[in-house]
């Protein structure tokens, strides 16, 4: 590996993961372009030690800073059955409440945690199977390839589906991306800019089991989905921060901040992708677009919002 | 006037072996190495002495506790209960329970719990990352397959049993996965212990700051998940409070048997008594010398109540729930607090709040209180007036 690492694989604090790294990580000895988009280089392969020990903090050492890390995470199982019965409910209002109720307890076992969830949406993402990368936009929306999530829109992701999901990131910190281009670049443009420049950079892919997350460092980084190899898509629960303007609520002069709920459907085309696209699986699950539900007051909080509270 | 009687009896703890086969880290037990079993003459004099000091007046509860009770072979119980009734002339209900670390169960000892009716409490403090950290042989290896096994097993016989669990400060991040513990292994009640100072166990790890602040976080987020589990999950803390808020104004408050003398009388596998708090047994202090206040092959409970040692602690002890009577708002909740830890933790009986009255008993009462009054959607009778009004 010739970059150095800034950001590291770590579990979180107060979470307690039987995690065995070697067997969780893959490497990828650079990026590809393909059609303009940037792909791991092909094949992955088990890191080596000495990068192992670069990447990862080990199980038992003293957790450090959130911020320079890929904090890993697990939901309890009480909340995975919600889930999986949250899937078994009719079409139809109840699902959408429930999902937001799901949703809304995420966030609350997150907080708890000290976690600091300052997710304003959350979105359900599936991702069809055999895609080599795909990457999230501030609007919940993905496509292929790999991208940058800068400003940190996403806050961190979840794997919801039956079977382990793959999250792909370059380990750079947005000011190394800086620091390697020889100009500046808007921010929308560095994530490309970067892998040309830096075609050797390693990109790492992490096995997320059933019920794990990732917490994602706020300065961003380059990160996203891979399903390749996998049998089914993925379902991926994207936590995100949302910058909305707030509205009065019922005149009280206070503000709710709403909590967007979304489904997403895997992007058209994926030339990276080596058979035809599946369409997306019918999970019996719909949701409506910016179905408006009330965050927890800590989230509201952090999230600059005034608390609602009950009328005066 | 005619002097009160001591008592009566609700509590005999009888100490079958000092003996622990496992070694945990908070344990208070100061001779749990030793392999000292009761010898059945030594209980059947203990028995004696029970039933003819004039404390049974009424029905109570034999606990076989205070080292591990399944390390003595069980034929030792079948005689001992028929010791218990044989010398039981009037025929007062006795309980009999066992508060077990669960490692030695087997199938006999599921039938024995069934043909006598057992109350048992299996000790558990949750997933292996918290249990084996702190429940562990003496070789240092975690016990927790064990005690689970031992739980399959009575379930299996339709055993029924509680579980009890020791909080550390580690256990506090940790209340959802606590939940799903016990529901993964069909546990449908609980007891929360603290990890207390008391004896030899000289410091806790609920000892730093804010501590009450994160006991309460977990409380409420532990309640809120119980209570909203399918089949909810029984919580002893939760309950009693419940019932102790319900308390009409008029009624008298909550009663702590550890600070009323003879209600709890503690024998150990060699006959020495004690009375008071059971962790008592076996531990000494410079001002009261030791707190075995005699034995039952040499002294009668006059003999006992005649002595200056006895007369020092049981008006220290008295001090001290006076002292919690006129200061704290919670005195209702909890009849004035445990003697052994405010003997180690304060240095002395005639004191007051320790850190389980911090935690475990204010803490669960302030979260409760909280709590049925989002759920009845009203306001809830106050701590200082408790009522159900």
């Amino acid at each position: 590996m010739n970059t150095r690492t800034i950001y590291r694989w770590a579990v979180a604090p107060r979470f307690h993961l039987p995690i065995d790294w070697p067997r969780r990580l893959l490497l990828s000895d650079g990026v590809e372009r393909r059609e303009g988009l940037f792909f791991p280089r092909l094949p992955w392969r088990p890191p080596t030690p000495e990068e192992l020990a670069r990447l990862t903090v080990p199980p038992g050492a003293p957790p450090i800073d959130p911020e320079r890390a890929l904090s890993l995470f697990g939901l309890p199982r009480h909340l995975m059955r919600g889930w999986s019965d949250l899937l078994t409910q009719e079409l139809g209002g109840d699902r959408r409440d429930g999902f937001a109720r799901f949703a809304s307890e995420v966030c609350d076992f997150l907080t708890f945690k000290g976690l600091e969830v300052s997710a304003g949406a959350v979105d359900l993402v599936v991702c069809a199977a055999g895609q080599a990368a795909t990457h999230w936009d501030g609007e919940g929306r993905h496509g292929a390839g790999l991208g940058l999530s800068l400003p940190s829109w996403v806050w961190g992701v979840i794997n919801l589906g039956e079977e382990p999901a793959s999250l792909v990131a370059v380990a750079a910190t947005p000011d190394e991306m800086r620091a390697a281009l020889p100009d500046h670049s808007p921010e929308e443009e560095m994530a490309r800019r970067f892998l040309a420049c830096r075609s050797e950079q390693p990109v790492v892919r992490l096995s997320l089991a059933r019920g794990e997350g990732v917490r994602l460092p706020a300065a961003g980084l380059i990160v996203g989905g891979c399903t390749l190899g996998c049998d089914g898509p993925d379902v991926l629960l994207l936590l995100r921060q949302v910058t909305r303007p707030s509205r009065p609520d019922r005149g009280t002069g206070r503000r709710a901040v709403p909590l967007p709920v979304r489904m997403r459907t895997p992007p058209r085309s994926d030339p990276s992708a080596d058979r035809p696209l599946q369409p997306p699986p019918d999970l019996r699950f719909r949701l409506e677009a910016d179905q408006a539900v009330h965050l927890p007051a800590a989230l509201q909080d952090q999230q600059g919002g005034d608390a609602v509270g009950p009328e005066p | 006037m005619t002097p009160a009687l001591p008592g009566p009896l609700e509590l005999l703890v009888l100490q079958p072996t000092p003996f622990c086969n496992i070694n945990c880290s908070y344990c208070y037990l100061p001779d749990r190495q030793s392999t000292r079993r009761m010898r059945l003459d030594t209980l059947e004099q203990a028995s004696r002495w029970v039933f003819s000091s004039g404390l049974v007046r009424g029905p109570f509860t034999v606990l076989w506790h205070a080292g591990e009770p399944l390390a003595v072979p069980l034929a030792f119980y079948e005689r001992a209960f028929e010791l218990l009734r044989e010398h039981n002339q009037a025929g007062v209900p006795v309980r009999q329970s066992f508060q077990t670390n669960g490692t030695l169960i087997d199938q006999a000892w599921c039938d024995f719990f069934r043909a006598h009716d057992v109350d048992l409490g299996v000790s558990i403090d949750g997933p292996d990352f918290l249990h084996d950290k702190r429940r562990v042989t003496r070789r240092g290896e975690g016990t927790l397959e064990r005690v689970l096994r031992g739980i399959r097993l009575l379930q299996r016989s339709r055993v029924p049993f509680g579980v009890l669990t020791v909080l550390t400060a580690e256990s506090l991040d940790h209340p959802d996965e606590l939940l799903d513990f016990y529901q993964e292994h069909r546990l449908a009640s609980v007891a929360f212990n603290v990890e207390e100072i008391e004896g030899p166990h000289t410091t806790s790890s609920l000892l730093g700051e804010r501590m009450q602040e994160r006991f309460r976080r977990f409380f409420r987020r532990f309640m809120e998940l119980a209570l909203s589990a399918d089949p909810p999950l029984v919580v002893r803390e939760y309950a009693q409070s419940v019932q102790a808020l319900r308390l009409p104004p008029q009624a008298p408050g909550v009663r702590e048997l550890a600070n009323e003398p003879w209600s709890i009388v503690n024998v150990d596998c060699e006959g020495n008594f004690s009375t008071f708090s059971p962790e008592l047994l076996g531990l000494s202090s410079p001002r009261y010398g030791s707190f075995s206040l005699g034995n039952v092959n040499t002294h009668t409970l006059q003999d006992v109540l005649a002595l200056e040692s006895f007369r020092r602690i049981e008006a220290d002890v008295e001090a001290g729930v006076r002292r919690c009577r006129d200061e704290c708002d919670y005195y209702r909740f909890c009849g004035g607090g445990s003697p052994v830890n405010k003997y180690f933790e304060n240095g002395a009986f005639a004191s007051t709040e320790t850190l389980c009255c911090r935690l475990h008993n204010q803490a669960a009462v302030d979260v409760t209180l909280d709590l049925l009054e989002r759920r009845q959607g009203r306001p809830a009778p106050t701590k200082a007036t408790g009522g159900d009004s």
